[in-house]
């Protein structure tokens, strides 16, 4: 999901507000509905629950100005089967001016960045969380960038190259970050015993203009290959989290972790993204180097984020055999640690990680579609298989199986996830 | 996005090869301009090419595609060529059904003689680079490739042709022509093609596969004559002769006017 946090009653303004404004053309060639409806049960058979069960609804509205501009609003709700509430949100909803060389965007907005497939370091602009078991098995491995309200202006260049400059308005944080410090604090009291462990923070970002975050992208055809070079200048999508020490209280003379506190904090993100041909396979790369605006509680003992600047790099390739199969293969560097967290151990350093990630798809005849996903740790020999078979029941109508499994050793960082990720799905979605 | 992922291959194969087909058989086919019966095979090829892959235009088509069971895909689609000095530039857009429309597909024949290829969907908000081997494949339901219908352009390139006896073919005076392929291990051992003498269009395609064996069967009917003289084939069958599968392309609407070249660009696939 995208938008999970916009009101509902905003969702409704919206769509009101579209539909009076241009419900007498909406039947115009202009204007175009479209939409999913979704239905989508995964299975832990390991842990024998239930960890999706829910019935989802996507709708785009979409107007054409001509040559002039374009207007654009979406939704999704979800209906869940279990004691969950249901939501609808606004997804994404902006207006397009294209003036001469330049094609302006303005309003809430997925920006979409980077050429690999599934992982992309140069995508910095919309926070994109962190790669989970369930979105591996659920949704291809596929990290959604969530909506953010910004200005967008792209100037196209005669040589066919383009320069953008992207100002963001509101700071939106990724999700899951208040899940994953409480899990580190309950660690943490476990490991003490049971003495407790708060989370503290973070605070929001200031409202007073310094939430503005700002991006710039410059494009060109470089021998036959599309190169992206990107600036950002804003806010980390996660806080950044440390330890604070308090008395025992059985020992007052000795100092226990208390408290995990954590704060928001700046970054600049430096980005070169390349995609092309090799004779008749598809390359591309990804590099992104994060400088972090220093903290000083990150320099003493007990951080759970660095102030260390890291990079991160994607490289990979797509080959189609003549019999219609499609390998692709990518190695993913992070230097910032795991893929699957933003934090490190309070009493160690940063592990950068290095991981294999392999896509195959094949299709034996039209409306049956294999595809296999694999995501090795190259460190620690952990493995997260997911495969899907697709079948379309008629057109726009299709049948989604899946299944996926964790194949590692007590010491890998997926060996945590086998309950989650040990899971079979099955989905039916309608295009309309 | 798993939708996506599916329709990022279905898309990019099926545009790759809609774009060829539709490239080769819908824009405009100019009138002969030799007299009958004193081309050699080669001259005949070389009308072939000088006539088919010229032009630029907009055509608006349906494809349907048909497998052995009898169940029916169809896909509209609109397709945007233009040449240039490097070759042609070409946009394909999918208008439906829901879960491929807007996707868009570019090519761009660059001064070094490679095509450049994009893949636009509007789940993804960005462009993707296809691979040469990509547009190889036997895309979604259709029976086309990129090089089975592409190959119609580079015939005289990869093929020696032979002049066999003229036929009337479907009441068409027609020239018939059989090609081998000048290096081993292409995907067809021979093709035969029946052109029609006054248009030039070829009326029937034969593919032969390496066992000899007729392995698919391309066929241009309700060829119309637009008001420059140019002849265009409205009704477009290529039936794959092993799997029992057909795919028909029906032109919709065509228009000879040119198109802007800001259509063969990366900004208006992101639009």
């Amino acid at each position: 999901m995208r938008a999970v946090r916009s009101g509902r009653w905003f969702a409704w303004a919206v769509l009101i507000a579209f539909f009076t404004a241009f419900g007498p053309a909406a039947a115009a060639a202009e204007t175009e509905v479209r939409g999913t409806v979704a239905y989508r049960l995964g299975y832990g058979y390991d842990a024998e629950e239930l960890v999706e069960n829910s019935l989802s609804l996507d709708l785009s509205v979409q107007r054409r100005l001509g040559f002039s501009g374009k207007l654009y609003v979406g939704f999704e709700g979800r209906i869940p089967f279990t004691d969950e509430e249901a939501e609808l949100n606004v997804g994404e909803a902006y207006a397009d001016l294209y003036v001469g060389a330049t094609d302006w965007r303005i309003g809430r907005q997925v920006i979409s960045w980077g050429t690999a497939d599934g992982f992309n370091p140069t995508n910095v602009i919309n926070p994109r969380g962190t790669l989970t078991p369930a979105a591996l098995t659920l949704a291809g491995g596929a990290l959604d960038g969530e909506p953010v309200l910004a200005l967008q202006a792209s100037y196209y260049l005669a040589s066919g190259g383009s320069l953008t400059a992207v100002a963001v308005g509101e700071f939106v944080p990724a999700e899951g970050a208040d899940e994953m410090l409480a899990a580190a604090a309950g660690r943490l009291s476990a490991g003490l015993g049971g003495l407790p462990v708060e989370v503290a923070g973070p605070d929001p970002v200031p409202a007073d203009g310094s939430q503005v975050e700002w991006a710039v992208r410059a494009e060109g055809l470089l021998g036959n290959h599309n190169v992206y070079v990107s600036y950002f200048r804003g806010w980390d999508d996660y806080p950044a989290a440390w330890l604070e020490w308090g008395p025992h209280p059985l020992d007052p003379a000795g100092f226990v972790p208390s408290k995990i506190a954590a704060s928001y904090r700046r970054v600049h993100k430096f980005g070169v993204a390349t995609a092309g041909t090799l004779k008749d396979a598809g390359v591309w790369t990804e590099l992104s180097y994060t400088v972090f605006d220093e903290l000083e509680e990150l320099d003493g003992a007990g951080a759970l984020s660095s102030n260390a600047g890291y990079a991160e790099l994607v490289a990979g390739a797509d080959y189609t055999f003549a019999n219609g199969l499609m390998l692709s293969g990518q190695v993913i560097y992070s230097g910032g640690g795991s893929l699957l967290s933003p934090y490190k151990d309070p009493f160690g350093d940063v592990e950068p990680q290095t991981y294999f990630a392999g896509i195959a798809r094949y299709s034996p005849e039209p409306g049956h579609d294999f595809e296999g996903i694999l995501l090795a740790n190259a460190g620690d020999g952990g493995v997260i298989a997911a495969g899907r078979y697709t079948y379309d029941i008629r057109q726009a109508a299709k049948l989604i199986l899946g299944i996926s499994r964790v194949f590692s050793g007590a010491g890998s960082e997926f060996h945590p996830l086998k309950s989650m990720a040990n899971l079979i799905s099955a989905g039916v979605e309608l295009h309309f | 996005m798993a939708a996506e992922r599916m329709t990022r291959r279905r898309g990019g194969l099926l545009a790759a090869g809609v774009l060829a087909a539709v490239a080769v058989l819908v824009l405009a086919v100019a009138p002969g301009v030799r007299a009958a019966g004193e081309l050699t095979a080669e001259e005949i090829l070389d009308e072939l090419e000088g006539t088919a892959f010229v032009g630029s235009g907009r055509a608006t088509v349906e494809l349907v595609t048909v497998n052995a069971r009898g169940q029916e895909r169809s896909n509209r689609l609109v397709f945007y060529r233009k040449e240039t000095a490097h070759g042609a530039n070409q946009l394909l857009e999918y208008l439906a059904p829901a879960d491929v429309a807007g996707t868009k597909f570019l090519t761009v024949d660059d001064e070094s003689g490679e095509t450049l290829m994009w893949l636009y969907l509007p789940a993804l908000g960005r462009e993707r680079r296809i691979a040469g081997s990509a547009a190889q494949d036997s895309f979604m339901g259709t029976d086309f490739t990129f090089e089975e219908i592409g190959s119609l352009g580079t015939f005289s390139k990869d093929y020696d042709a032979e002049r066999l006896a003229d036929e009337v073919y479907q009441g068409v005076d027609s020239y018939v022509l059989r090609l081998v392929p000048r290096e081993a291990g292409g995907k067809y051992s021979a093709v035969t093609l029946w052109v029609a003498k006054e248009s030039f269009v070829p009326l029937r395609v034969e593919f032969y596969n390496r066992q000899g064996s007729l392995e698919k069967v391309l066929i241009n009917e309700d060829l119309r004559q637009t008001a420059q003289g140019r002849w265009q084939p409205h009704l477009i069958t290529m039936r794959n002769e092993s799997t029992g599968s057909r795919t028909v392309i029906r032109v919709l609407e065509t228009s000879d006017e040119p198109v802007p070249d800001e259509y063969f660009t990366l900004r208006y696939l992101r639009r």
